[in-house]
């Protein structure tokens, strides 16, 4: 378990002081995916690296599984450091190294025979589905291949927890899925605790259970992952579910009066979103018939994060005005979120 | 082939006259220069490397940042750069005296050589071992690996390839000082040059000097060269 309290982290330049981490409060469990979502310079990797002391908190304490790494002296934070793996953007493999050599660098000192090495290093490289790369330099493989190695590196030493510093985000869409069902196959398998740094949320929707927002230092929304982007609090969180939803192009189409969005009188135009786990009834066509209203869906975006549909409709209802209201407060009262984005019912 | 060796024998008596007329002043300037080169080189590569390590890992930002350490160094390497060598070759005869026990002769140029080549050498490892990328030494701390380790199983080990560009720099470049080092009656190729070639005009020395110079600069670079390409995976 990772647990840090009160832990801020400023960098002072020659002008001014930079608060790159400020009080930020956070637990995760153990064998969990936790997500740090946050958008460039929010100080995700800065916290990040407070986990595993690579950047020494100015205030605070990190503890993990039951010890303070801020108070362990040098010598024992090495110790624990090679329980804690990490991976970057940038991959940072030894380029001199091959890849086997890369992989048993963390080996070099624990202790193990020559031949104990070569076989965990075999084992690691089936783990990551890299056998035959084994005598290859960093420089002959890809980018996803890369990460592979890394990952491969990172797990050398068995470390209960993994941090992934944009461990995706210089990789292609397709490489990036592989990587992130790995690192889901990992945490499964390994039962490892994985930290995921990230400002795409993709990564997140693929594999966290938990998720924290940060802006400007801070940890501004924090929860499990559907909750979080079900019901989002802070103008940020929804900007990151802007950007991988569909359904904030709505407000473009109506701004340049498209003629899917133009409205007759009488009709109005509503966002349903899903906020609870166990949406499954048939929403559209219960108030159709029940209040006797057309609801003709222009876009829908519903997608699965876990078991659970996350996202939402846009509909044009028409019918009399009071039928409208009552469909409304019976689809608020299933607890879906409903929002008039843009009504015609006032129009003669 | 006999017959073929002693016609091209004449044939250079022909060519460079004042040169055969000495072959064995002139071999034993080339064994100077080796010698001065070689031993001079050796001390220096070891000292330069150990400051360019230091230098490295104690400066801002270092897996051993030591501000003062760092400052210090650093200052006394611009220091002895910013001194010409021919200055440095006179300055430095009491320190050599001391030292080696004499100030001339080819031990007498070392201690001068010694110091003309450090702080250049101990510059070309600093920007040697600064392209070693920041991310891998962090990825190496994040492993757990203290400062030691990472001098030498990350800094050194990344840059062999670098660290040899800079050797092989460092190293045509000291063939130089020490033509220098005839001043200090140390002999070597450039004091053979100068004392024939120019004061005597034996033209054809100067040529013969100059030919071996480049023969030997060559032979440094293509060996280094190849070191470097054969630790080179970028
Ligand atoms: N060593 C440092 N010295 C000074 N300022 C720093 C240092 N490291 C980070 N910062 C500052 O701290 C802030 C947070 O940086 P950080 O790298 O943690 O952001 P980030 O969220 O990881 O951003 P990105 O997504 O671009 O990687 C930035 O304003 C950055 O300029
Ligand atoms: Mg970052």
């Amino acid at each position: 378990m990772i647990e840090l309290e009160n832990v801020g982290k400023s960098f002072d330049t020659e002008e001014s002081s930079i608060e790159a981490v400020r009080d930020v409060n956070l637990k995760i469990e153990r064998g969990e995916v936790y997500g740090i979502i946050g958008f460039s310079g929010a100080g995700k990797s800065t916290l990040v690296r407070c986990i595993n002391l690579l950047e020494r908190p100015t205030t605070g304490k990190v503890v993990v599984d039951g010890v303070e790494l801020t108070g362990l002296p040098e010598r024992e934070l090495r110790r624990t450091r090679k329980k804690i793996g990490m991976i970057f953007q940038q991959f940072n493999l030894f380029a001199s190294r091959t890849v086997a050599q890369n992989i048993a660098y963390p080996l070099k000192y624990s202790g193990l025979s020559r031949k104990r090495i070569a076989d965990r290093t075999r084992e690691l490289l089936n783990l990551v589905g890299l056998e035959d790369k084994e005598r290859a330099y960093p420089s002959q493989l890809s980018g996803g291949q890369k990460q592979r190695v890394a990952i491969a590196r990172a797990l050398a030493n068995d470390p209960g927890i993994l941090l992934c510093d944009e461990a995706t985000s210089s990789l292609d869409p397709q490489t990036t899925l592989s990587i992130l069902r790995l690192l889901k196959d990992l945490n499964v398998k390994l039962g490892i605790t994985i930290v995921v740094i990230t400002h795409e949320m993709q990564v997140v929707k693929e594999i966290c259970d938990r998720v924290a927002v940060m802006e400007n230092g801070c940890i501004v929304e924090e929860g499990d992952v559907f909750s979080v982007f079900a019901d989002p609090k802070r103008q940020i969180t929804r900007d990151f579910i802007d950007t991988t939803s569909n359904l904030s192009k709505i407000h473009a189409l109506i701004a340049s009066d498209s003629p899917i969005t133009r409205l007759r009188p009488g009709e109005c135009i509503v966002r349903l979103k899903y906020l609870e786990k166990n949406v499954s009834e048939a929403l559209v066509s219960t108030i159709s018939r029940q209040f006797n209203i057309n609801a003709n869906i222009i876009f829908g975006d519903i997608e699965f994060l876990g078991d659970a549909p996350i996202g939402g409709l846009i509909l044009i209802v028409s019918g009399r005005g009071e039928d409208i209201d009552g469909a409304i407060a019976w689809l608020k009262n299933k607890n879906v979120g409903v929002e008039v984005i843009s009504d015609a019912r006032g129009a003669a | 082939m006999q017959e073929a060796l002693r016609k091209f024998l004449d044939y250079l008596d022909l060519l460079i006259p004042n040169v055969t007329s000495k072959w064995p002043v002139f071999f034993r300037s080339i064994e100077e220069t080796l010698t001065m080169v070689g031993i001079a080189g050796g001390i220096a590569f070891v000292l330069g490397l150990a400051l360019g390590v230091i230098v490295t890992v104690t400066k801002k930002g270092g897996v051993m940042e030591r501000s003062v350490v760092y400052h210090t160094l650093d200052k006394l390497v611009n220091f002895f750069r910013s001194i010409p060598f021919i200055i440095l070759l006179a300055g430095l005869i009491p320190l050599t005296r001391w030292i080696v026990g004499s100030a001339i002769g080819v031990r007498g140029a070392i201690v001068p050589l010694v110091f003309g080549t450090v702080p250049f050498f101990t510059r070309q490892i600093e920007a040697a071992l600064a392209e070693v990328d920041r991310g891998v030494v962090e990825a190496a701390q994040s492993m757990g690996s203290g400062p030691l380790e990472i001098v030498f199983r990350v800094y050194l080990k990344e840059s062999v390839g670098a660290i040899t560009r800079g050797t092989t720099i460092t190293a045509i470049n000291l063939i130089g000082l020490s033509a220098m080092a005839g001043a200090v009656g140390a002999g070597g190729l450039g004091d053979f040059a100068i004392r024939y070639g120019h004061q005597r005009n034996q033209l054809d020395v100067t040529y013969v000097t100059v030919l071996t110079l480049v023969l030997i600069v060559n032979v440094i670079q293509v060996f280094g060269n190849f070191i470097a390409k054969t630790h080179s995976h970028q």
